[in-house]
């Protein structure tokens, strides 16, 4: 049975909901309707959806509010999504609704909603990168929030790339030992075999150890939010069988050895050595795996031990084991524990079995999987409660770091194979490998009690960003780890996307002798997000109103380019001309030619294309190619990034009845082929992004700037609307106009602001946190838009070290 | 002749329902009519030559489509083995990948049709990992692989179950044996460790849920979820226990070749292991990654590597082709083996054998050093008819010639149509071939 409510509006706001429900709507939903949802309506639908007016053929005064009924949900549903994206009520309506008003409304009817599965879910959606925007912008920064901010308390699961780095050298690899005998290489002592058939030969090895694990924690990236490490991730079945997987080899690896395969080539004399393995032709090529590297001492007492093994010995192990893990030593329940329920119920299977259980035991312990930011601090007298020091260890090293927080002292360790001919994989566990190495300075300070207060952390941070600068520019070569900080190179390109650049394929086939395109080969995607990291980190050296130079800059850096022009690479590659139009550097329309520079060794100089066509990050070629499609530029995404990244606003996700298609048309422009997208139903969610991203038309797909498409001049106009500051509103002659106004906004700091505390705090902001983020944008404008002062504001603020 | 399905019934009447509930589900749906469906992957390295996959009087590589029946014609010297199969065979060339990484691999290209690497992750989902998630069983996905030596577990990088997350291949037998059919393992080291992994399964739970208990109530839900994974993996096992009669009838006897120091035996025993898994009910979906660049064939008197054999080299009297037809002629024999136990198993109106779809294809296309121009390979089976053939040959026009169109994208989209569970496009698009839109679909001549 349907239900009619009538709709009354009585005076200025109060609606009253009442009629025959015939028992199919309870007292309570009716109530809740009368209360927070009806005045709502009665204030800002009734006059176009209601007796007078039924816009869309809705009318609020005889809809039902009977939520069984699918096809009322729905339309309930549908209103949910149009207060919230803003599109109801419209914006030249003079009566507009306050976000408090708004949120109550939202709040209610979602719950309603909710009660019959049909919700939109928003208290969940709100917790998701993705959704993150949804949260009122202005009620974040008015200062209306009194609430002292705080995190819940929470289990953060393990960062994939400390898992990697914590577990892939060491146990993740699968080695092998190439031995060539009999080669042609020069005859030395060292090189020749002392004894046996091939007494006399040459002999020459090399190790090589291919990384080759899955990682449990496979990456996870939301398309909208980009980033990759958010506590609310969990670790399921597959994180588990992966986990479990590892675990088993690692177990053989610390009691039996590293299995190394031995692949030993013998030449005789028709054959021949290739460069790399298997370019050996002829000859007795012959491989076996054995057992190499050194075992931890007290494990090699357990496992060679055939009768009863003392609790001390396996109390040594079990040091040996958490320290290596965990990074810390058991206390006596954990010792009791892992005697009796893991050690000792599996001593029946052998004692190699049960040291093996144990260190499979460990690494499949929550604690191993998942970070604990409990506050083990004393309570405030808000009932907040402070990191402790070691949770602080934790979470300031993993700002800033993707190693694990605590090293591994020396662990006394034995060879499992101690022929001296194989010196190259007598590795010991400790030594050498930053990620075993003995804790650092961080673990010092708190050691030495010196990370307790709020003070305390702000000097370690501090010193943290003090670190200096050990790579201005990462290529393939030298990757992100390489780089000081990485955590924080690595926010710029999650938040930018620019990284994603060699992920959309180009035909660079068809790119040959193509103007505007010769440039562009299959490495150069790979490249040019280089250049962009190049870029940033010199903006970050500067720290000097950082989101702004990012935005607007004329620089460029090209990182594989050493501002130099090779005599031989042009003569090889089919003359100057040539060299010089597929060049690199034309991806910034600039000749490299024109463009020498001599600088130190490995030192980037900042170039300046030719004027008025680079501004910023945005109109970097990786930027451009990581937004473009496959065979054309994407105003969309690009319009989308800006409205998401820059705006703090939101798109309503693709309705499913769209099927969103731009006709191929070689006569006509991109902008006149998105024209069909136009038409009213498609406009409601496209003009938020397309006349955002159509000014970028002034570059082609792979992100040269052009004056001409087709033979027809570029249109680069478009238009600034729907922003939360309308300040901002109004159209744009080209994509310096619009970057200016925007990156010269509170708003694009404040959004900029709030996705740093994403990324760092691991979780949306919510309203709680609106001191904290307030605080960070005085300070960031005090500080003449440092980034450093910023996130010393960020890593000392009550959102980032009280739990609750 | 067994029954697997009557084998089955018998076992699950004494078993724990809730433990068994998605298994019965399946044998419920193998009641009504709707048979299980099976996949079986072959990737083999280093190219599988188109030329030698031509029955006597067809070739391919032309401007058109080659549709030929087999029935009358002799097949060449390596698919003579499946000569008792000859009418649930088909051959397919022409089918291009041009989209997928070539050279010397095409990583998850061959199953996936995208670009990849060996080091990177995967960015999508594999046919087969694919597959496993939507034919589930007690293990979704097995994926088995001759190493060079017994390694153990190995990351051929073939295979993902979706972005991120490649699929592990077992390398050494015995570590297969312990994880598929370790419950049923009389003794030994494969029992050991199987029940060494069950103690810290079983431990590990109640740890979990005393930590649970000190957690705010979002975060006792995040652990909860690595519970369940703990769950599921007792449960396997409880499963596996259940299923000892229908194991123990099926599981291949662990012979000297399980610890053997000839790698072509492992290669055997995981043909053997396979099978046996499919019969007995505990997987729908196998990858058998049977050799890579740095295997060795010594087990069949072989001595360079397969990389080597790729590069010319031969091997005393046997030249490089030869020994490139030896090995191709024996993972086809291995194959057809394998066919003939699934067809020894009654399955609704016919055997195993027709419901399963048995694909053998290369990971690096049709050479040593290959540009993905084709990609040849075939498959034994029509997946309950749903595949139409029997005994075919097809050879699309060559990539290049005005009517070519077809990749393994095309192909792989069309198992998913024969599997019932069609997906628009599997893999990325060539571009050169073209938008998505114009290139993308099953092949319709195979769909029945």
């Amino acid at each position: 049975m349907v239900l009619i409510v009538a709709v009354m509006l009585l005076g200025s706001a109060a609606v009253s909901f009442g009629a025959d429900d015939g028992g199919a709507v309870s007292e309570a939903d009716k109530k809740t309707f009368q209360e927070a949802v009806a005045p709502f309506l009665g204030m800002y639908c009734t006059k176009c959806h209601g007796g007078e007016k039924q816009k869309g053929d809705l009318n609020f005064e005889t809809l039902s509010i009977d939520m069984t009924n699918p096809e009322v949900g729905d339309i309930w549903n549908n209103v949910f999504a149009q207060v919230q994206f803003r599109e109801m009520p419209p914006h030249k309506s003079k009566e507009q609704p306050t976000a408090v008003h708004k949120t109550k409304f939202l709040e209610a009817l979602d719950r309603q909603l909710d009660l019959h599965d049909r919700g939109f879910g928003l208290q969940e959606k709100l917790r998701l990168p993705e959704y993150a925007n949804y949260l009122d912008h202005k009620t974040l920064f008015d200062g209306s929030v009194k609430e002292e901010a705080y995190t819940p308390a929470r289990l953060w699961r393990l960062r994939p790339d400390i898992y990697a780095s914590l577990w892939g050298d060491h146990y993740g690899r699968s080695p092998w030992l190439s031995v060539k005998i009999g080669s042609a290489a020069r005859i030395d002592a060292r090189n020749v075999v002392k004894r046996g058939p091939h007494k006399g030969k040459t002999i020459t090895t090399r190790y090589f150890r291919d990384s080759r694990f899955a990682n449990p924690f496979y990456e996870f990236v939301h398309h909208a939010s980009g980033f990759t490490d958010y506590a609310m991730i969990q670790a399921d079945q597959a994180s588990l069988e992966a986990l479990l997987t590892n675990s088993e080899r690692m177990a053989e690896i610390l009691t039996e050895g590293l299995p190394v395969t031995i692949v030993t080539e013998v030449k005789n004399k028709d054959s021949r050595h290739g460069n790399n393995h298997g370019g050996f032709v002829g000859g007795v090529e012959t491989s076996r795996i054995e057992r190499r590297g050194r075992v931890p001492v007290v494990f090699k007492k357990i496992t060679d031990s055939d009768g009863e093994v003392s609790q001390s010995d396996f109390n040594a192990a079990l040091d040996v084991a958490f320290a290596l893990f965990l990074r810390r030593t058991p206390d006596s329940e954990e010792r009791e524990h892992y005697w009796q329920d893991v050690f000792q119920k599996n001593v029946p299977l052998g004692n190699k079995m049960a040291l093996q259980a144990t260190l499979i035991y460990i690494t499949l312990a929550p604690e191993f999987v998942y970070r604990m930011e409990i506050g083990m601090g004393e309570p405030d007298r808000h009932g907040r409660r402070m990191l402790s020091s070691q949770e602080l260890v934790y979470a300031i090293h993993h700002a800033f770091m993707n190693t694990p927080a605590f090293g591994v002292d020396e662990i006394e360790t034995i060879g499992v194979y101690t022929k001296d001919s194989e010196e190259v994989i007598k590795k010991t566990l400790t030594g050498g490998d930053p990620n075993h190495r003995p804790s650092g300075w961080l673990v010092g300070q708190m050691k030495a009690g010196q990370l307790k207060s709020k003070a305390d952390v702000e000097v370690a941070v501090r010193k943290m960003l003090d670190n200096g600068y050990r790579n201005m520019s990462p290529n393939h070569n030298r990757p992100l780890s390489s780089v000081e900080n990485p955590r924080i190179l690595q926010f710029f390109r999650e938040y930018f996307g620019y990284h994603h650049a060699p992920g959309v394929f180009k035909d660079t086939d068809k790119f040959v002798g193509v103007e505007g395109f010769e440039q562009f080969n299959k490495g150069s995607a790979s490249q040019l997000r280089y250049d962009t990291d190049t870029l940033v980190l010199h903006i970050l050296k500067d720290d000097k109103d950082v989101l702004r130079e990012l935005l607007t800059t004329e620089k460029v850096y090209v990182a594989y380019w050493n501002g130099t022009n090779d005599p031989k690479n042009y003569k090889k590659g089919g003359g100057k001309e040539n060299y010089a139009q597929s060049h690199g550097l034309q991806a910034y329309n600039m000749d490299p030619f024109e463009s020498e520079y001599t600088g130190e060794r490995g030192a980037k100089k900042a170039l300046t294309p030719p004027a008025g066509q680079r501004f910023g990050i945005l109109t970097q070629p990786s930027w451009l190619v990581a937004h473009s499609g496959n065979f054309d530029n994407d105003p969309v995404r690009r319009g989308k990034w800006i409205r998401e990244k820059l705006l703090a606003g939101y798109v309503m996700d693709l309705p499913i009845t769209v099927d969103a298609k731009v006709p191929d048309d070689e006569h006509r422009t991109l902008r006149e082929r998105f024209e069909v997208v136009e038409e009213e139903q498609c406009w409601r969610c496209h003009k938020k992004m397309n006349t955002l991203g159509m000014p970028f038309e002034a570059f082609n797909h792979v992100g040269r700037f052009r004056e001409t498409e087709i033979g027809k001049p570029v249109d680069t106009t478009g238009k600034i609307s729907h922003a939360i500051d309308p300040e901002l509103h109004g159209k744009v002659d080209n994509l310096r106009e619009m970057i200016g106004r925007i990156a010269n906004s509170d708003l694009a700091r404040q959004s900029f602001i709030r996705h740093v505390f994403r990324y760092w705090m691991g979780r949306n902001e919510v309203l709680r946190d609106s001191k904290t983020l307030i605080e960070m944008d005085r300070v960031y404008l005090e500080s003449n838009g440092s980034f450093k002062e910023l996130l010393v504001s960020l890593l000392t603020s009550d959102s980032f070290l009280y739990r609750k | 002749m067994i029954s697997r399905r009557n084998l089955l019934k018998g076992v699950t009447l004494g078993a724990g329902a809730t433990a068994l509930s998605p298994f019965l589900s399946h044998l419920h749906a193998a009641e009504v009519g709707k048979l299980p469906k099976r996949f079986v992957f072959v990737v083999k390295g280093s190219g599988l030559q188109a030329g030698y996959l031509n029955p006597e009087g067809l070739t391919h590589g032309g401007g058109s489509l080659v549709d030929s029946s087999l029935d009358g014609k002799v097949l060449p010297e390596s698919l003579k083995p499946l000569e008792a199969f000859r009418d649930k065979l088909t051959i397919i060339q022409g089918l291009s990948g041009r989209m997928c990484s070539s050279g010397h691999n095409s990583w998850y290209g061959a199953l996936g049709a995208y670009k990849s690497t060996g080091v990177t992750p995967p960015t999508a989902a594999t046919i087969d990992g694919y597959l496993a998630d939507k034919f589930p069983s007690v293990f979704n996905h097995i994926g088995l692989k001759m190493g060079n030596g017994s390694q153990g577990t190995a990351y051929p990088a073939i295979s993902a179950a979706g972005p991120g997350r490649q699929l592990p291949f077992q390398c050494d037998p015995a570590m297969a044996y312990q994880n598929l059919y370790g419950s049923i393992a009389a003794g030994g080291d494969i029992k050991k460790k199987y029940t060494r992994t069950g103690n810290v399964l079983d431990a590990m739970g109640a740890d979990i849920k005393k930590l649970q208990k000190k957690l705010p109530g979002a975060e006792r839900e995040k652990l909860g979820h690595y519970l369940s994974g703990f769950e599921a993996l007792r449960d396997r096992r409880t499963k596996l226990i259940s299923m000892q009669d229908v194991l123990r009838k099926n599981a291949p006897e662990v012979t000297d070749k399980y610890d053997s120091n000839v790698t072509t035996d492992h290669l055997e025993a995981h043909f053997d292991m396979a099978a046996a898994a499919m019969i007995s009910g505990i997987s729908n979906v196998v990858t058998l990654h049977c050799d890579s660049l740095d295997s060795s064939y010594q087990g069949l008197g072989i001595t360079p590597k397969v990389h080597s054999i790729g590069h010319g080299s031969s091997s005393g009297d046997l030249s490089a082709q030869e020994c490139r037809n030896m090995i191709r002629t024996y993972h086809v024999k291995l194959i057809a083996d394998m066919a003939a136990k699934l067809e020894k198993i009654p399955e609704g109106d016919g055997t195993m054998l027709d419901n399963t779809l048995i694909v053998y294809v290369s990971d690096n296309s049709d050479k040593h050093h290959a540009s993905a121009t084709e990609w040849p390979m075939f498959v034994l089976g029509n997946s309950g008819g749903a595949l139409n053939t029997q005994g075919r040959y097809l050879a699309y026009p060559r990539y290049g010639s005005a009517n070519h169109k077809a990749t393994i994208g095309n192909w792989l989209t069309t198992i998913t149509h024969v599997a019932g569970v069609p997906r628009d496009h599997f893999g990325q698009p060539d571009m050169a071939l073209g938008k998505l839109e114009m290139q993308s679909g099953p092949l319709s001549e195979l769909l029945a």
